[in-house]
């Protein structure tokens, strides 16, 4: 893991309904996250893991505080500059794989890359490297309803690496798995994660994440609680 | 791009509810086909019949016959006229006609008339006037002072078929004159309105009563070989006899315009009523589409899928929808078309009410090639319309709270 700030929270905050009643929903979050880590956004729920994430993947704005990706501050960008930015630096993993059902598994992992106009050749070489990383080199041409759980999201993990982006951010990734396909999925994003040096962020409530990660950041009442690196 | 490959599985995503649509839109478009060619078919009925029994495609009298309808301002020599006529290489076909305003008498009434003087072998040509003898004869028969009139008004005047009626009117010296005719047939051109005011006789019989010169005419009935021709045959006829007035049909009879203007009126209604009923039934689908992927354009939006490509991305599901149907819906329509233009839509049931507006009874459904292009640039448009309420909220759609809901 080198030192590369990947990113970095300045004194975050988000309140919803600044209007009405506010509701803090962060409070003075500073982070760094460096390149080739393995961090878990842990927490209660209502704990501001999500709300952070969101933040950090540049879906949504902080109330104040600065957000850097890449050396990059998000919220100076504006909402296309945010998305094209999203496509060409952030990998997401949903809870529920949020595959798109029309598209085979091949087709959606070359979506992104369709999307920054990559070419065939380099499309082709790209995703079939990754579903022999992940093991789903015979099933790229399947309907993703016949995929299980775990398959469903190995090819989600495949999606968000495609496009080289500078990080994944993974909200449970986890959390619609069986132990035994879980374990699965993380030994594969631990293998990228150091073989490739790909950068992974959870939040998570799943102590078989939490133990696979070599950070936890610990979020209480949208404040960071605790920040261990093991 | 994968917009329109993306929209294409989408499309197919839900095939009944898009089967459904598709179904609209097809019936749609043949209804619409289908009213279009009949109300088409309606005019083209209104006009052929009243081109062939009334106005042909021009006709030429004297400026001053027109203002009063007086007997002496008559044309001369019709043969030469006729040959004029002839030489322009566009006239099918010629008659002249004397026409007198007069009374007409049985032993039982009388009534006003407008008395038309026909020469009878070059009417046959121009209007078929013989076919429209329905009972006895035409006027070529060998027989003196033969006249023929409508049914109608032959029960009006209490005369029957070989009865005997005066005609009374006022020469070219204003003396009152009369002649007596033989009622040889009844005519019958489906316009009961103007068969019932009108008699017709042999020209040669009435030229000798009226005190005009041999071969004089109040009117020369002119009919191209092609109704195309109107514009152009109508103004080399103004060139060819500057001191005549030459009208064409519609300005013959104002009322086929008003009647043709008000189909028109008729039929944009019934375009713009059946596209804004596709246009909530495609906006109802899409928005249907659009709600029921709420999470998932979030997500697309979230991993950079941008607005522009959302916003793409829907228009173009709703527009493959009406591609897809819309052809479809069109060789329906055509076929239809096509084989009611052959046999024709039998009205006789209603034939005395159509005769009442001088239409036939059977109707031929006909389509301008013109109105093929507005039916499909019409749908495209309302699909185009269609699509922007659903693409725009699709557009709307913040990643951020469909996360939240993933």
């Amino acid at each position: 893991m080198d030192n590369h700030v990947v990113i970095s929270t300045k004194s975050l905050y988000k309140i919803y309904d600044e209007s009405t009643i506010p509701v803090p929903a962060l409070k003075d979050v500073n982070l760094t996250i460096n390149k080739g880590s393995f961090v878990a956004i842990v927490g209660p729920s209502g704990s501001g893991k999500t709300t952070l994430l969101n933040i950090i993947g540049g879906l949504d704005r902080p109330s104040s505080g600065k957000v850097f990706v890449d050396g990059r501050e998000l919220s100076e960008m504006s909402e296309s500059q945010l998305i094209d930015f999203r496509r060409d630096h952030i990998g997401f993993v949903f809870q529920s794989f949020n595959l798109i059902p029309v598209l085979t598994p091949k087709e959606n992992a070359e979506f992104v890359m369709l999307l920054q106009g990559r070419s065939q050749k380099e499309r082709n070489e790209r995703i079939f490297s990754l579903f022999n990383a992940v093991g789903l080199q015979d099933k790229t041409n399947s309907r993703p309803s016949e995929l299980s759980g775990g398959q469903q999201q190995r090819v989600a993990v495949v999606r968000a690496l495609a496009p080289k982006p500078a990080f994944i951010l993974a909200d449970e990734p986890t959390a619609n798995l069986d132990t035994k396909t879980a374990f699965n999925l993380l030994d594969i994003m631990e293998k990228l994660n150091k073989e490739e040096d790909i950068t992974f962020v959870f939040s998570t409530h799943d102590p078989r994440v939490m133990e696979r990660a070599r950070r936890i950041i610990t979020l209480v009442d949208g404040a960071v609680f605790k920040d261990e690196i093991k | 791009m994968m917009i329109v490959p993306l929209a294409w599985k989408n499309v197919w995503r839900n095939p009944v509810r898009s089967g459904v649509v598709m179904a609209a839109i097809i019936v749609g478009i043949w209804s619409l086909m289908f009213l279009l060619s009949f109300f088409q078919g309606m005019i083209k009925s209104y006009i052929n019949t009243a081109i062939e029994n009334k106005t042909s495609h021009v006709q030429i009298h004297d400026p001053k016959f027109l203002e009063d309808y007086e007997i002496q301002y008559a044309l001369k020599n019709y043969t030469a006229f006729r040959e004029k006529l002839k030489e322009t290489g566009i006239v099918s076909a010629s008659s002249p006609r004397i026409i007198v305003g007069g009374l007409i008498a049985s032993a039982s009434g009388n009534r006003g008339a407008l008395i038309k003087a026909i020469d009878p072998a070059l009417e046959i040509q121009t209007t078929g006037f013989d076919k429209k003898v329905v009972v006895g004869f035409y006027l070529n028969i060998e027989k003196r002072n033969p006249l023929l009139m409508s049914k109608g008004l032959g029960k009006k005047l209490g005369v029957s078929l070989h009865q005997h009626v005066v005609l009374s009117f006022q020469d070219t010296k204003g003396e009152f004159v009369s002649g007596r005719f033989k009622v040889v047939g009844w005519f019958d051109t489906r316009n009961v309105k103007t068969d019932d005011a009108m008699v017709y006789v042999r020209m040669a019989d009435l030229t000798e009563l009226t005190g005009l010169p041999v071969l004089s005419f109040h009117e020369m009935a002119v009919k191209f070989s092609d109704i195309n021709f109107l514009d152009k045959g109508q103004k080399k006829l103004k060139e060819i006899f500057p001191n005549t007035i030459i009208r064409n049909y519609k300005e013959i009879s104002p009322d086929l315009a008003l009647y043709t203007g008000q189909i028109k009126i008729a039929l944009t209604i019934i375009i713009i009523i059946i596209m804004i009923a596709l246009l909530f039934g495609i906006i109802n689908t899409m928005l249907m589409a659009v709600l029921e992927r709420q999470k998932e354009l979030g997500m697309l939006m979230a991993i950079g899928m941008n607005r522009l490509n959302i916003f793409g991305m829907i228009m173009t599901e709703t527009l493959i929808l009406c591609l897809f149907a819309a052809p479809l819906g069109v060789l329906l329509g055509h076929i239809t078309v096509r084989s009611l233009a052959k046999t024709g839509i039998d009205l006789s049931i209603w034939s005395d009410a159509l005769a009442q507006f001088g239409m036939d009874a059977i109707i031929f459904p006909y389509l301008d090639v013109f109105l093929y292009r507005d039916i499909v640039t019409a749908l495209m448009i309302t699909a185009l319309v269609a699509g922007l309420y659903p693409a725009m909220r699709a557009v709307s759609t913040s990643p951020a709270a469909a996360m939240r809901k993933l």
